[in-house]
């Protein structure tokens, strides 16, 4: 009986020792802080909104010659898209001692209905891929072989497109440089796009190719070293202007200098609203980036650090805030004292389609300003 | 010469018991009084559970077994290799006007460990828990944009002595102890702010104190006749060497610095008288001025004496449970903080004691419970009011302790 009695007392001991518990649930106690008798002090918790007053703006990267399975042709969304490509005369070889008797130009449309009209163009300055157009320097219009007809009806059927035998010709001998065409829409009502195949189609039978026949009775397929699309804007916007084919970035600047150092900070967010039905484009993951610069003309403001992922909301009617996790970034400038910051916000991948989300600037009314969230608290204070 | 010491078997329970209860307190408990939050925290009673029973480690015994309480000239007549040590489970209901919390905690307040030397020597050394400052509370609140947040400050650590003591006999009628300790101790304050929403990040700022220090002490206990014991004790004030390291969950805003904390000398006089070996009669007293402290950022201002009282009685016959025979004891202690509150309202502790043993191993060693029912301040005078149930086990063993080839303690 004796042991059994001491086995149970030790057990509950146990049992006490294990399951002590207890995490407060109430301010029982602070009594003493406001009573003095705890002299140490809890921080003081805050939370600031600070707008964005000047300074935000969009900034224009480049015309991206979007590069993708598809080339775009056509007019919808406001933006106008061009094809252009250049052809590989790199293995001409023997090919410079014939003479062309025909030409064509194998385009395979793999999305769209009826029928576009477009001019094949020169381009004035060559074409390389990847590209950073800003501008596209157009030359001589490429008439098709009767050296009679402009206007090329572009449809699924025929896909071969005649061009003049000579000027083919003098490309292949090198008589005349090859810069690249471009396919320039000719028609100013249509609101539809065409997509035609590039030379990274899976299917090889669909990519662009110039189709020789020499008068020796060889032929010769020749294919594309570069294609893509090029981007034309038919609108203007006061908003903040994110998009991709003109591919623009949004610059929000960042001042930290009513920060006290002697804060905790705790979140910081970046708050853009959206401007209703100002979303075009299914790809609607961003990224938020710290510019190496905050000098839109250094070629630093394009890259930076990277600080939140984010996908945009769908177009919608109404207004749509977008938030953003700043705080890591933020708790970097402040460790390096940085009081002047800025943040850029582009697409995660920029290039592939005509894409654009309008967000209100700084110049809009208060609720619908960019600004950024800060919640911090002031550090305790230990008594001594 | 090699010497080759035998433990008992008792003594390797008792070792292992003490091994267990000390691990267990690896964490530091939480809340126990609400008071403990303020100064250096709650003065741990480090008595065993036989002497919480009959009013606290302030009062004199003189049986073998008991090793646990404050005067070291009673370790004089010990006459066995001894260990004890106890361990307690506060169930504290802290209460205001507006708010009740009850809070489990489990404390380790001290052990003992004695070896006779000679006849009327003993050395001893020890574990005295003295000032448990753990507990917490919260403060809730919402920013302007909405978010709700915690902010909860958490106080722990604790003030602990590692006393080395020698005592012996002058006479026939007199005892002496002296005792070196080394006082060591960690108070921490943090302060944590926690936001419901998870995507905030919380922060903290945490406050570590490191004391150390040495004081001594020295006791008196006169036997003028019979069952009559009168002793006193004198702890010296204890000048700490302090650490302080306030960090940051913003490293640049981190400091260090040293400073100084003195917790004041204490005293304390008791008497017992043991009536024909079947009952136990105690009083105590003890008193420390605790405005002779300094550091730990209180305000000086409101700190007074500390004072306790201790009655204490027991029935040795007890009551028979089956062939077991359990001893009764029961014990009234006062005690007042050093510090008022709300300001010039002192703050009292009152205590019942109620408990018992049984010795066990042959009577080599005792096991005593003890349960305490009390309270601490008062909501009409202090607006805050806990009140207390304590339950102690207390395990002490003795043993003939024998070096192979040599002699028999």
């Amino acid at each position: 009986m004796k042991r059994s009695f001491t086995t149970y007392i030790l057990y509950i001991v146990l049992v006490l020792a294990l399951g002590c518990s207890s995490d407060p649930n109430t301010p029982l106690g602070s009594e003493f802080l406001d009573d003095g008798l705890i002299q140490s002090q809890p921080g003081e918790v805050f939370q600031d909104t600070v707008l964005i007053e000047l300074g935000d703006t969009s900034f224009v990267v480049n015309s991206a010659m979007l590069r993708d399975d598809v080339m775009l042709f056509g007019r919808e969304d406001d933006v106008e898209t061009w094809m252009i490509m250049r052809v590989d005369f790199s293995a001409v070889g023997d090919d410079t001692l014939e003479t062309v008797e025909s030409a064509s130009l194998q385009l395979s449309l793999v999305s769209g209905v009826d029928t576009l009209v477009g001019v094949f163009i020169e381009l004035a300055e060559p074409l390389s891929e990847p590209d950073t157009l800003t501008t596209l320097v157009l030359a001589d219009t490429i008439p098709d072989s009767t050296l009679v007809n402009v206007n090329r009806s572009l449809k699924s059927f025929p896909r071969r497109y005649s061009l003049p035998p000579k000027l083919v010709e003098d490309w292949i001998k090198g008589e005349k440089s090859h810069n690249g065409m471009a396919v320039v829409l000719d028609d100013p009502t249509t609101d539809r796009r065409f997509q035609f195949a590039t030379r990274q189609n899976a299917d090889s039978g669909l990519r662009p190719r110039l189709n020789v026949f020499f008068e020796s009775g060889d032929e010769k397929s020749y294919p594309m070293v570069v294609d893509g699309t090029f981007s034309i804007e038919l609108f203007t916007s006061s908003n903040l202007l994110l998009s991709d084919g003109v591919i623009r970035r949004v610059y929000v600047p960042v001042d930290l200098s009513f920060f006290d150092p002697k804060t905790l900070l705790h979140d910081a967010r970046l708050v853009l609203n959206t401007v209703p039905l100002s979303t075009v484009g299914t790809d609607r993951s961003v990224t938020l980036y710290a510019p190496k610069s905050t000098n839109l003309d250094d070629p630093g403001v394009l890259t930076g650090t990277a600080v939140a992922p984010q996908l945009l909301p769908p177009d919608s009617a109404f207004v749509v805030q977008v938030v953003f996790p700043i705080r890591n970034i933020v708790t970097t400038f402040l460790a390096e004292e940085k009081t002047k910051g800025a943040l850029v916000l582009q697409y995660a991948s920029e290039g592939i389609g005509v894409r654009r989300s309008e967000f209100f600037t700084s110049s809009s009314p208060d609720s619908l300003k960019p600004s950024m969230i800060f919640t911090f608290s002031s550090a305790p204070e230990f008594a001594k | 010469m090699r010497i080759m010491i035998q433990m008992p078997r008792t003594l390797r329970i008792l070792l292992l018991f003490l091994f267990t209860f000390v691990a267990l307190r690896a964490d530091p408990s939480r809340a126990t009084s609400i008071y403990s939050m303020v100064f250096v925290g709650e003065r741990l009673e480090s008595g065993d559970a036989r002497a919480i029973a009959l009013g606290g480690s302030t009062q004199l015994f003189t049986d073998s077994l008991a090793v646990l309480h404050m005067n070291p000239a009673l370790l004089s007549r010990v006459p066995r290799v001894t260990i004890g040590a106890t361990q307690y489970a506060a169930v504290d209901q802290g209460r205001s006007s507006d708010y009740t919390e009850r809070d489990v905690s489990v404390v380790f307040s001290g052990f003992r460990l004695l070896v006779p030397i000679v006849a009327g020597v003993r050395l001893s050394v020890g574990y005295i828990g003295r000032f448990n400052p753990d507990g917490s509370f919260a403060i809730r609140g919402v920013t302007d944009g909405g978010e709700a947040y915690t902010n909860t400050l958490t106080k722990a650590g604790g003030i602990y002595s590692v006393p080395f003591t020698a005592a012996f006999d002058v006479t026939r009628y007199a005892s002496l102890g002296l005792t070196f300790s080394l006082e060591q101790g960690t108070v921490e304050e943090e302060y944590v702010v926690n936001f419901e929403n998870r995507s905030i990040v919380d922060g903290a700022g945490i406050k570590k104190e490191d004391l150390g220090g040495t004081g001594f002490g020295g006791g008196l206990v006169l036997r003028p006749y019979g069952g009559l014991t009168i002793g006193a004790m004198y702890e010296s004030k204890v000048d700490y060497d302090t650490d302080v390291q306030e960090r940051f969950s913003q490293a640049a805003l981190d400091t260090f610095y040293s400073s100084s904390v003195t917790l004041p000398s204490r005293t304390n006089v008791g008497i017992s008288w043991r009536i024909r070996d079947r009952f136990l009669v105690l009083a105590s007293a003890a008193w420390s001025d605790f405005r002779d402290s300094a550091g730990l950022g209180f305000p000086t201002s409101r700190l007074g004496e500390e004072r306790s009282y201790a009655f204490g009685f027991e029935y040795a016959p007890g009551i028979r449970v089956k062939s077991i025979r359990l001893p009764i004891r029961v014990s009234f202690s006062f005690h007042e903080l050093p510090f008022d509150h709300p300001q010039g309202q002192n703050v009292s502790k009152y205590l019942v004691g109620l408990g018992t043993g049984i010795a066990v191993a042959g009577g080599k060693g005792k096991l005593d419970l003890a349960i305490r029912a009390g309270k601490i301040g008062s909501l009409g005078d202090n607006r805050v009011e806990d009140r207390l149930i304590r339950i102690y086990v207390g395990l002490s063993g003795s043993e003939l302790w024998k070096r192979k080839g040599g002699r028999t303690y």
